[in-house]
């Protein structure tokens, strides 16, 4: 019996919301000083003015919702969930504002897909953007990766039970430390010491390729924020096209393999831990599926003739396999190329790739492997069982920086959600269809939404039907926050209609 | 007589005809050259657009992009070509318009499958400049006026924080 | 003290090089497969 919400429980979600649009008002302010310092003055006034309209809907928030109530799982999950939009709608200000966008959805879609570390962009003239409206986009990424929440917890909440609930919201549910507030700042020094460390290889690696050296190290904190992030936007209309470099290519492919590893495994192996690389069952698995899946790609590609020879094939085959697999959206082919030039056995090996992911709790999106890895082995245990003596009881483990037994429960999880996100790829598709795109590709672009990667063959275009803008931005959201808290909140909506007071 | 004129007649045409040619071909857009790579895959075509970005110097080359409608393209041209490119496009400017003669290439082996085009010859159409940063004075009203109205709800919500509910 | 924080700033470099080995390894992996698929299909 579902109860229909009383105006404090709406208040709680509102108070916890004003906080976040005062917390994305003081993180603008980042791209602000890059304007200042660049002497960008209309940009500027662009952030003065989306700063100042998020301070003052925060405060107004707040003033507003003042209650004596305590957080409890509903609410966290709802504040999670709305935290994503509001975070977009905010977020979309300034860019709107920069004239890099034809209508205020598209600017919106454009957060969101920074937010959801998705990649899809419409944005327009990108390489006469200025440094502000630019940065602001990877920025986007870099708070959206980790985690909005993660942010707000670090940075804003105190400890408590509220702090828990809206992590595991935000599809982190993996513990990494006993206390919630220094598990979200571990997930922080780790993704500055990448950030540090990927700006300055990718500074490094553009500056040999003839770039000044100062812009190298803006175009590399742009790129690492994105391929960390496994986001997937870059500078420049090009994509990563624009460096014309193996070896800026190959450091993005590492950066994106930071990316898809799970935070929890970063600690273990930061922490000495380093046999944990190979016992871990979802780097395990992750080998594997990205052999299976270029294997595909590889003989699709050698079929149509286009790349000759083994070094073309790796950075245009695997390239792109591993920035679906890894959900980051980075590119060296115009969009078009895909549905032109690539096969579909190519395009499928890529679709599977994509619409598995990386590991859980990572940047990545998609199924994710820790669940793949579960419910495979726990079809191995219902095979087993068969096989062996009626009373026998089969146990199946599986290592995860420690022995897991497996048990239903996680598996009805798992399986649910795989579920979830295979619906949602085919959803989006059919509504491709419904528009008149072919299906591989429809599926293609769905995939790549609704499991943020942010590879696109074409689809995702200014020009393209608005009903297709809002389903996407719709599966990148809901893609990101892993189903649940999207349909919690839902659940919330109705009962505030027939739930019983 | 009438030989000499006729040899002198073919010979200046061929001779002027590598000064039409640049002018002849209809410069393809970066659209029409992506959608049929196949077609122009290994040909000599005509681009033109505006150059943006960095110009990239490797050995005795050097990249530049070359924007058209929504896609930029990268050019390979040879440094002997590198003082025709003297603005490129950024926030602050529009670039030089360069027209390019060369080798179109749907995924260059020599350049790890990229899509590009080795330039035989580039000029410029015509020069880029500086782009006025337009300061709006409704952008003005509009910054004045909301950071007036949050600075006055943040002062309104830090009083009453502190009364009891 | 000091050395304790540098046995942890040595375990996470450490991991750090463990992490680009795995990628390498996997990377190396496909560039091989890679160069046979177009072999064998030639």
């Amino acid at each position: 019996m579902i109860l229909r919400p009383q105006i404090d429980d709406v208040k709680v979600v509102g108070y916890y919301l004003g906080n976040l649009i005062v917390g994305i008002a003081i993180v603008s302010i980042i791209p602000l000083i890059a304007c200042l310092v660049s002497s960008e003055w209309d940009p500027a006034l662009d952030f003065t003015i989306g700063i100042s309209i998020s301070f003052l809907f925060g405060y107004l928030m707040l003033i507003a919702c003042r209650t004596k109530k305590e957080i409890n799982w509903t609410h966290g999950m709802i504040v999670v969930s709305l935290s994503w939009v509001v975070a977009s709608v905010f977020g979309a200000i300034p860019l709107y504002l920069s004239d890099h966008f034809m209508s205020f959805l598209d600017a919106v879609f454009e957060a969101m897909s920074g937010y959801a570390t998705t990649g899809l962009t419409l944005a327009v003239d990108l390489d006469h953007m200025s440094y502000g409206h630019n940065l602001w986009r990877h920025l986007i990424m870099f708070i959206g990766g980790q985690g909005i929440v993660v942010v707000a917890l670090t940075f804003l909440i105190k400890a408590g039970g509220g702090a828990f609930k809206m992590y595991v919201g935000e599809a982190r549910d993996e513990r990494i430390m006993p206390n919630i507030i220094h598990t979200a700042r571990f997930i922080w020094l780790v993704s500055i010491v990448y950030l540090v460390l990927g700006t300055l290889g990718l500074g490094i690696a553009s500056t040999l390729a003839g770039m000044p050296f100062g812009k190298s190290l803006f175009h590399g904190a742009c790129i690492t924020m994105a391929a960390f992030d496994t986001g997937g936007f870059a500078p420049q209309s090009q994509n990563v096209l624009y460096y014309h470099s193996g070896l800026y290519e190959s450091i993005n492919i590492i950066l994106m393999f930071f990316g898809a590893i799970n935070f929890k495994l970063h600690y273990a192996l930061w922490v000495g831990n380093k046999r944990e690389i190979y016992k871990n069952v979802e780097t395990r698995l992750f080998a594997i599926t990205i052999v299976f899946t270029f294997f595909l790609t590889a003989v699709g590609l050698a079929k149509t003739g286009i790349y000759s020879n083994a070094v073309v094939l790796f950075r245009k085959g695997f390239y792109h396999l591993i920035s679906g697999h890894t959900g980051t959206g980075h590119g060296t082919l115009y969009a078009r190329q895909f549905a032109t030039q690539w096969n579909e056995l190519s395009l499928i090996g890529i679709v599977i790739a994509m619409a598995l992911g990386g590991a859980v709790c990572s940047t990545t999106g998609a199924i994710k492997m820790l669940r793949v890895a579960l419910i495979f082995k726990a079809f191995k245990q219902d095979v087993k069982q068969f096989l062996s003596a009626e009373s026998a009881v089969i146990i199946q483990k599986l290592h995860h920086v420690k022995d897991i037994i497996i048990e239903d429960k996680q598996t009805r999880a798992a399986a649910l959600i795989m579920l979830a996100y295979i619906l949602c790829y085919f959803f989006g598709a059919i509504i491709g269809v419904l528009y008149g795109y072919p299906f591989l590709l429809s599926l293609f672009e769905s995939t790549s939404a609704c499991a943020n990667v942010g590879l696109s063959c074409g689809i995702t275009t200014p020009s393209m039907p608005w009903v297709l803008k809002v389903v996407y931005i719709f599966q990148m959201w809901a893609g990101r926050l892993e189903f649940i808290s999207v349909f919690v909140f839902m659940g919330f909506l109705i009962s505030a209609v027939r739930g019983k007071s | 007589m009438k030989k000499l004129f006729l040899i002198f007649s073919v010979l200046f045409t061929v001779y002027s005809l590598q000064f039409t040619a640049c002018f002849a071909a209809e410069p393809v857009s970066s659209d029409k050259l992506i959608e049929n790579e196949n077609f122009y895959d290994g040909k000599e075509v005509v681009y033109k657009g505006e150059a943006v970005g960095d110009l990239m110097k490797r050995g005795d080359h050097f990249w530049i992009n070359i924007l058209e409608g929504s896609n930029a393209i990268g050019i390979w041209c040879t440094l002997n070509m590198k003082n025709t490119i003297q603005i490129t496009g950024d926030y602050g400017h529009k670039g030089d318009i360069m027209q390019v003669r060369g080798i179109f290439h749907k995924a260059c082996k020599e350049h790890g499958g990229d899509l590009d085009i080795h330039a035989m010859e580039i000029f410029k159409l015509s020069p880029g400049q500086k782009t006025e940063d337009i300061i709006e004075p409704r952008k003005v009203i509009a910054a004045i006026v909301f950071s007036v109205a949050a600075l006055a709800a943040g002062i309104f919500y830090f009083i009453t924080k502190r009364r009891p509910l | 003290m000091a050395k304790l924080k540098l046995k942890y700033f040595y375990d996470a470099a450490m991991g750090i090089l463990v992490e680009i080995v795995y990628a390498l390894v996997i990377m190396s992996a496909c560039l091989i497969m890679g160069a046979l698929i177009l072999w064998w299909l030639k």
